[in-house]
């Protein structure tokens, strides 16, 4: 369960203030797959970067299972987002000095995990890329390259995903190829999945749909939600909003 | 832990060749330290192991006078005590050689010694052309010289030569002679004669200079007592100086010791200067890092397990440089034999010693740390949301103008920065050998890095006044000196004290040559007459003025010791190490006379008048005043050829040797010393061609062998020649710091090449032609090495003048020339390394780039 209450993000640039998220709550159930879309600059990034403890909120609480990252200091959370979170980036981040299979490693090795490299092997099975392990990012394509990065974030088992537009930098086969991968690790896996995107089409793929626009939700959207009630709240949310 | 070693060792694997320059610096100090240190150790063990053949005896008893018939008694029952195996007599003394069959040719000064057949008791003699050396060489009025110094004589083997009143054959060369220390300074080549004839040839009159020394040969545990008997015995007779070997092996040790701590400290300056080269490559080296590192964290990684992964690396690149530096100091210590090997007095190994060894890797290991812990500290500012975007914005709060803010404050920075501090400090400590000097050479350091950097604050910060000028070209340039993560300070800082000690030791050597360049034709005196007896004077008066037309002045002149001050008793075997051994030991020539000369000038109480005084008054010079801590009103005993006599320092004088015939430290008021054993010397303005000055040398030494002759012109080539040893010694070490200050340059111009390149590509995107970025380059480095070169030239002006005027004492000369040539090599230099290092820049496609960022 994620759990958000009051969160807003402000900064501050010389004397000029910026707000970057309104004040908003929001409520993650586990195991859910919900999409974040909206155009850049409207706040989704910055929301799953607090999400994951990467940065922190100018104002109200985050719980993650219960537990308020926002109290927690800087290696506490890192002790979090090794166990609990796992992040995708759209660029990969993988880190260029390391092989594939160092780099899935790596989580592993920082908790301390026993057989990290039995570990490892299956994780790059599981990712389809068995026989890429000795290769370095550089040398492997974009498709290879965020299935390395999938395979790292999942090395912990984490409860909660996390991806930031995951297939901004892929073609449409290698992209659908990562979304399946994701969606076949919230299914078997029961994880929470938080997929920011751009692809209306694929962020249609989630359990629930939320719009962000200048820094607030403009749209939240359940399958399971009836059309009517989608309207009634994206008129009140105009309304309120104006 | 674990985790940490393992991706120390992947990022090693990988981004070694980013840090080739982090070693480099490491190597070069280490391999500075190892092979200055080891030359030192195996010296010293050297001295250890040839201690005997330093004395060429167990024990030594010297006297500066002809053995009175008490010495001689105590000598000779000494012979007769059990301990005593054996026992000779050497006698030494400075005189005059000329060949016999050519006489024209110019007499030369000579260091004689005449021994008899068991000489040496230890160490062997060394003679050319395979010739064993035995006494019988010398038998039958043989005679052995120095090696290289009959070239000058026009003399070969089996010439004969004349010393003193008698005629000599040269039998053979000396290549190494025992019990010659290693002697910068010596009046001449030494020639070995049997120690009869040296006594026939009249060179030993009451009152020379001749030195005579018994050696004793000692059975086993015999020593200690025969030395502590002898010294008792010798009390009453203070100019006699009984020594063992062991005495002249611990001397050489100290003063050993300390040219070791003080190369070391050299080493340690190299170090350093390599040190601040790491602190910049470590902070540019995170700064690219900050990608990996944010990754890091945003996988888990906490600050302690990043930290110590890149600590781990550090440690391990010290490591690796300390073995380079060792590799170094090998080679070093190979090619050294082929300038020292027949230089020194006794066989030297030319290894690495393994304390010199592990010392080098200790200390490599610890500049490694030292120096990067501050910029590995950054690593825990590095926020995981970097990941996310490239600019960290986070919400910190404005500061207050002009209010400390104490939760702003870094605790654990301040913490490790004083850590660091005392690391420095007990590493200088440690080097020189005492915290004192450890810690000058640390505040020196630091004050020198604290200028600079404060010189290229203010600089960068009037060329950010300069943001209005029209050219876009010269404002890009200029700009670029202050872009985020310049390397302007640092290169300023590595770059100026090349720029300094280069400057600083040319400017150097060029006042110490002009010093020496003295015009011969204008001095006060430039022959010198020693060791001249009362019933000589008319004749040597005589052959001077017929042959100079000048009547010279000859001085009578009084040696002697200083026995007592104050009542304190002075034995220079019982000095401490911060007492003045060399004025408390020396033997000082006095004259007495009722007048100043002009070259003299009273600072303290009152020069006497002309009436011969009842006690013994003397005026001193200034140095002694300054040394010694001598005053008005002190007593000063003296020990002049066996007598005691204790007279009153009534006034100091201050003497302008620069402008002196002659000059005393002690004079007598007239009076007391009249009956002492007095010899009279002389400074005559020589002829001034060869010819003349050689027939003048020759009528007066062949007329008076006792007599000698200093030739100004030889010392003033003997002492060019010491000038010339040291500024070679000077160049080589400021050869290092260059070498560490070019490393430097390169080494940060390449790190900041990232910024660089971003940069171009965007000026390209724009429009910009490759000239127009070459352009921009040109300024920016041709800006900073000019800035570089100015702010250590000025430096090293500042150095130069104390060192002269305060430290030398010689007049200080500024040299435009030198000071332009630093100022043109480091614009130069850095305007090449910074062009060259820059190429790719103007190749590289921009789209690239940008994409990468």
């Amino acid at each position: 369960m994620i759990q958000l209450s009051n969160v807003s993000k402000v900064v501050t640039s010389g004397d000029d203030r910026l707000t970057i998220l309104h004040p908003l709550d929001l409520e993650i159930p586990s195991g859910q797959f919900i999409s974040i879309v909206g155009p850049s600059g409207s706040g989704k990034s910055t929301l799953l970067g607090l999400i994951a403890g990467l940065d922190s909120p100018t104002e109200g609480s985050i719980r993650l299972e219960g537990q308020d990252i926002t109290l927690m200091n800087e290696d506490r959370l890192a002790e979090l987002r090794g166990g609990l979170i796992g992040f995708i980036f759209q660029s990969f981040h993988l880190i260029p000095s390391l092989t594939a299979f160092e780099n899935i490693m790596i989580p592993l090795e920082i908790a301390g995990a026993a057989r990290p490299a039995e570990q490892t092997r299956s994780l790059l099975d599981e990712v389809g890329l068995q026989e890429r392990g000795h290769h370095y990012p550089s040398q492997l394509s974009g498709g290879e390259q965020q299935r390395v990065a999938i395979a790292r974030a999942i090395a912990n088992r984490p409860r909660i995903l996390l991806a930031d537009e995951p297939t901004g930098n892929l073609d449409s086969r290698n992209g659908a190829h990562i979304i399946e991968l994701l969606m076949k690790i919230n299914r078997e896996r029961g994880t929470t999945l938080v997929l920011v995107t751009h692809d209306l089409e694929l962020a249609d793929l989630a359990d629930r749909r939320i719009s962000f626009r200048d820094g607030r939700i403009v749209e939240d959207l359940r399958k399971d939600t009836p059309v009517a009630e989608v309207v009634t709240e994206a008129v009140t949310e105009a309304v309120v909003g104006a | 832990m674990k985790f940490s070693l393992k991706l120390a060792w992947r990022e090693i694997r990988s981004s070694w060749h980013r840090l080739i320059f982090f070693f480099i610096c490491i190597a070069i100090g280490v391999g500075a330290i190892v092979s200055l240190r080891s030359l030192v150790q195996n010296l010293k063990s050297s001295v250890n192991g040839e201690a005997r053949a330093l004395l060429t005896a167990d024990v030594q008893v010297t006297a500066n006078a002809p053995w009175n018939e008490v010495a001689k008694s105590i000598l000779a029952a000494a012979e007769r005590s059990p301990e005593v195996e054996a026992r000779t007599e050497v006698i030494e003394t400075a005189t005059m050689l000329r060949a016999a069959d050519q006489p024209d040719a110019p007499p030369r000064m000579v260091e004689l010694k005449g021994v008899e057949p068991r000489f040496p008791f230890y160490g062997e003699m060394e003679l050319a052309d395979g010739l064993r050396y035995s006494h019988d060489l010398l038998r039958d009025r043989g005679l052995l010289i120095r090696q290289g110094s009959l070239a000058s004589l026009n003399l070969k083997v089996g010439d004969r030569v004349r010393v003193g009143t008698l005629d000599f054959t040269i039998r053979g060369l000396i290549v190494k002679e025992p019990g010659n220390t290693m002697n910068a300074f010596s009046l001449g080549p030494r020639v070995i004669i049997d120690y009869h004839d040296a006594e026939a040839a009249g060179l030993v009159t009451f009152g020379s200079r001749a030195r005579f020394r018994t050696l004793f040969k000692i059975r086993s545990n015999g020593m200690e007592p025969l030395v502590n008997r002898l010294r008792e015995q010798f009390k009453p007779q203070p100019n006699i100086n009984v020594r063992s070997f062991r005495y002249s092996q611990d001397r050489l040790s100290e003063s050993l010791t300390q040219v070791e701590d003080y190369l070391s400290l050299i080493g340690l300056v190299i170090l350093v200067l390599g040190g601040i080269g790491i602190s910049s490559v470590t902070r540019l080296f995170i700064q690219q890092k900050m990608k990996t590192i944010a990754i890091l964290k945003c996988l888990g990684g906490t600050n302690r397990q990043v930290l110590g992964a890149y600590l781990v690396q550090v440690l391990a690149l010290g490591a690796i440089g300390s073995l380079f530096g060792l590799l170094l100091a090998q080679l070093v210590s190979w090619t050294l034999p082929l300038y020292l090997g027949d230089q020194l007095p006794f066989n030297l190994s030319f290894g690495l010693t393994w304390q010199a060894t592990l010392q080098g890797m200790g200390i490599g290991m610890m500049i490694a740390l030292l120096f990067s812990l501050l910029p590995l500290l950054g690593i825990r500012q590095i926020k995981p949301i970097l990941v996310l975007r490239s600019i960290q914005t986070a919400d910190r709060r404005p500061r207050r103008r002009g209010r400390i803010d104490w939760n702003r404050i870094d605790w654990s920075r301040i913490g490790v920065g004083l850590i660091v501090l005392a690391g420095l400090l007990g590493l200088a400590s440690w080097q020189a050998g005492s915290l004192k000097v450890g810690g000058i050479f640390l505040i020196g350091m630091g004050a020198t890095t604290i200028v600079l950097s404060l010189a290229a604050t203010a600089l960068m910060k009037f060329l950010r006044g300069l943001r209005a000028i029209p050219s876009f070209t010269l404002r890009q340039g200029i700009n670029s000196l202050y872009r985020p993560g310049n390397q302007t300070r640092v290169i300023i800082m590595a770059v100026g004290l090349g720029v300094f000690l280069g400057v600083a030791v040319r400017s150097l050597q060029l006042n110490l040559r002009e010093e020496f360049a003295v015009d011969l034709n204008n001095l006060q005196a430039d022959l010198y007459m020693i060791d001249i007896q009362r019933d000589q004077l008319a004749g040597v008066g005589e052959i001077v003025a017929r042959q100079t037309g000048e009547k010279p002045v000859l001085i009578p002149t009084i040696r002697m010791r200083i026995a007592a001050i104050n009542d304190r008793e002075i034995d220079v075997e019982q000095l401490r190490p911060d007492e003045n051994r060399g004025l408390l030991g020396r033997e000082y020539v006095s004259t007495s006379r009722a007048n100043l000369e002009s070259n003299e000038q009273i600072t303290a109480g009152r020069f006497w008048d002309q009436s011969p005084a009842g006690d013994p008054e003397i005026s001193i010079e200034e140095v002694l005043h300054r040394e010694l801590g001598l005053n008005i009103g002190d007593r000063v005993s003296f020990d002049v050829l066996g007598r005691k006599i204790t007279a009153r320092v009534t006034s100091i004088r201050k003497v302008d040797w620069r402008n002196a015939r002659t000059g005393f430290l002690v004079v007598f008021r007239p009076g007391p010393l009249d009956d002492a054993p007095t010899m009279y010397i002389g400074a005559i303005r020589g002829p001034a061609t060869t010819f003349e000055r050689a027939r003048l040398q020759r009528e007066l030494v062949d007329r008076f062998p006792n007599v000698s002759m200093i030739d100004v012109r030889d010392i003033i080539e003997i002492a060019r020649g010491i000038i010339a040893n040291v500024s070679l010694a000077i160049s080589f070490v400021g050869g290092f710091v260059f070498l560490s200050g070019l490393l430097i340059l390169i080494g940060s111009i390449a790190m900041t090449k990232f910024h660089r390149l971003y940069e171009a590509a965007i000026l390209k995107t724009l429009g910009a032609k490759r000239r127009l970025i070459i352009l921009v380059t040109l300024i920016e480095y041709g800006v900073l090495g000019l800035l570089a070169g100015m702010l250590g030239s000025a430096a090293a002006i500042g150095l130069t003048w104390a060192i002269s005027e305060k430290a030398l004492r010689i007049t200080w000369r500024f040299s435009p020339s030198v000071n332009l040539l630093g100022i043109a090599i480091a614009f130069l230099l850095v305007t090449v390394v910074g062009v060259m290092s820059s190429l790719d820049v103007l190749v590289r496609k921009p789209l690239g780039i940008l994409r990468n960022e």
